[in-house]
């Protein structure tokens, strides 16, 4: 029986199969594009003036109050800042990959940990740790890096000959995607049942966003609100693909559509509330074949040439 | 895969899946583990946010938007004031840094406010009716919460 369990969990998380071949570049491409996504979600962000906070304002967040962290100075924080954007951009170049992906994981759960530590806990910053965390303990860097290219000067290879080396972080990030967004829709349903679909929660949520914030950019909002068919058929449509999006662990048709309506919705939440969820964003990078991308890119370069 | 790494992956594998699968279950919030909870109890009728005012010689201006407040958001200040109210001194401290980062902001150039003597806290109640909404209308209720006069030449 346990050498049946072990031999499902291994066959699961580290063996290569048709839907998922062994891909050093595929994993290379997918930590150059997410580490992009969050480098553009955090450029202009600045955490410095979170150092000037009174501590009567500071509710930590369980890890901080068991780690027992206070607020720091402006001066600190603008230093880890400057660190944090830096070993980003040599993570996402694939420069000292596995040391600059320790130093991007740590000062991102320190950083974005902190902006939640006064009162109120955002969420759209969540997946940016997981995604730095399981990147950093991959081998993301033997391929498509600066690393890789250091080490071909030299005659080395840093391409390990173990396929299971380059399945796991895959596994592992579609399962974190299945588990977020389940979480999402699980919470809808045991919080307010049919009733999150059937009444007129969809239009209310639509109207507060016009009415408290005026972030909704345009009309489009209460004229969905106006209908309550329409209202119905999102609602319906949120929870039947959060709840679904576990699927995309086990069928490869799951891993083409749930991403793809899940980012449409994120799409959606933008044009009618004025919102944006950029922090998930590099999740969907995990879902897209960008070797085979990758080699079609090059095959029509090549011609072209 | 060496079996060092293969247990360090085992752990790390686990340790993401079994905690997200506590937080959802236990409808826990564990940062960055969480249940995802936003929008998921169903709106009612009303829906209230606290509203900031700051207190001119002779009006009051609305002071709602987050460029005001220097490294804090207005749903932060929304959500701490009442965790904290009630310990006075805490609420008075509080009180006194969003003066500061007010200045702050208009020091750094976020904003060009007016001088302000104080700052007036309302709650606003709106109904979520599209009525309301297509005539442009503000909230139905204004309720007073809490008000702090900052001292003469502080």
């Amino acid at each position: 029986m346990a050498s049946n369990i072990s031999q499902i969990w291994n066959s699961f998380w580290y063996e290569p199969n048709a839907s998922l071949a062994s891909s050093p570049l595929r994993l290379g491409i997918s930590r150059a594009v997410a580490v992009s996504i969050i480098l553009w979600n955090h450029i202009g962000t600045n955490f410095e003036s979170m150092g000037t906070i009174d501590p009567s304002m500071y509710i930590p967040i369980g890890l901080f109050s068991g780690l027992g962290l206070s607020i720091p100075s402006s001066t600190t924080l603008s230093v880890l800042t400057l660190i944090w954007k830096l070993s980003l951009v040599s993570f996402c170049l694939g420069f000292k990959t596995r040391l600059s992906g320790a130093i991007a994981f740590t000062l991102s759960l320190y950083l974005l940990g902190l902006v939640n530590c006064f009162g109120k806990v955002f969420h759209r910053d969540n997946a940016t740790p997981f995604v730095l965390l399981v990147l950093a303990m991959s081998n993301c860097g033997t391929r498509f890096s600066l690393d890789s290219l250091i080490a071909r000067r030299k005659g080395e290879s840093l391409s390990q000959s173990n396929p299971t080396e380059y399945i796991w972080p895959f596994r592992l990030l579609w399962a974190y995607f299945g588990l977020v967004f389940f979480a999402a829709g699980y919470a809808k349903i045991s919080a307010s049942g049919m009733q999150w679909i059937v009444s007129e929660h969809m239009s209310r949520v639509l109207i507060s966003h016009s009415l408290n914030w005026g972030t909704t950019p345009n009309e489009l909002g209460l004229f969905i609100a106006s209908s309550p068919m329409l209202c119905m058929f999102f609602a319906a449509g949120t929870i039947l693909l959060e709840t679904a999006s576990p699927l995309v662990l086990v069928s490869v048709w799951a891993r083409r559509l749930i991403p793809l309506g899940i980012f449409s919705m994120f799409m959606g939440f933008e044009v009618l509330l004025g919102f944006s969820l950029h922090g998930f964003y590099p999740l969907f990078t995990f879902f897209v074949p960008w070797d085979i991308i990758y080699s079609k890119g090059l095959k029509v370069a090549n011609e072209i040439i | 895969m060496s079996r060092n790494r293969y247990i360090l992956v085992n752990t790390l594998i686990s340790y993401i899946l079994g905690f997200s699968l506590f937080c959802i279950f236990a409808q826990e919030e564990s940062w960055p583990f969480s249940h995802f909870p936003m929008y998921a109890k169903v709106y009612g009728t009303e829906f209230s946010r606290l509203r900031f005012y700051g207190i001119t010689e002779d009006s009051e201006v609305r002071l709602d938007n987050s460029k005001y407040w220097h490294g804090l958001s207005t749903t932060n200040i929304d959500r701490v004031l009442p965790k904290i109210e009630s310990d006075p001194e805490r609420f008075i401290a509080a009180l006194e840094h969003l003066k500061k980062a007010y200045f702050l902001a208009r020091e750094a150039g976020a904003h060009s406010g007016p001088d302000i003597k104080g700052i007036r806290f309302y709650r606003c109640y709106w109904n979520l009716s599209l009525k309301d909404t297509r005539k442009k209308h503000d909230c139905h209720k204004l309720e007073f919460r809490y008000e702090y006069m900052f001292a003469e030449g502080g």
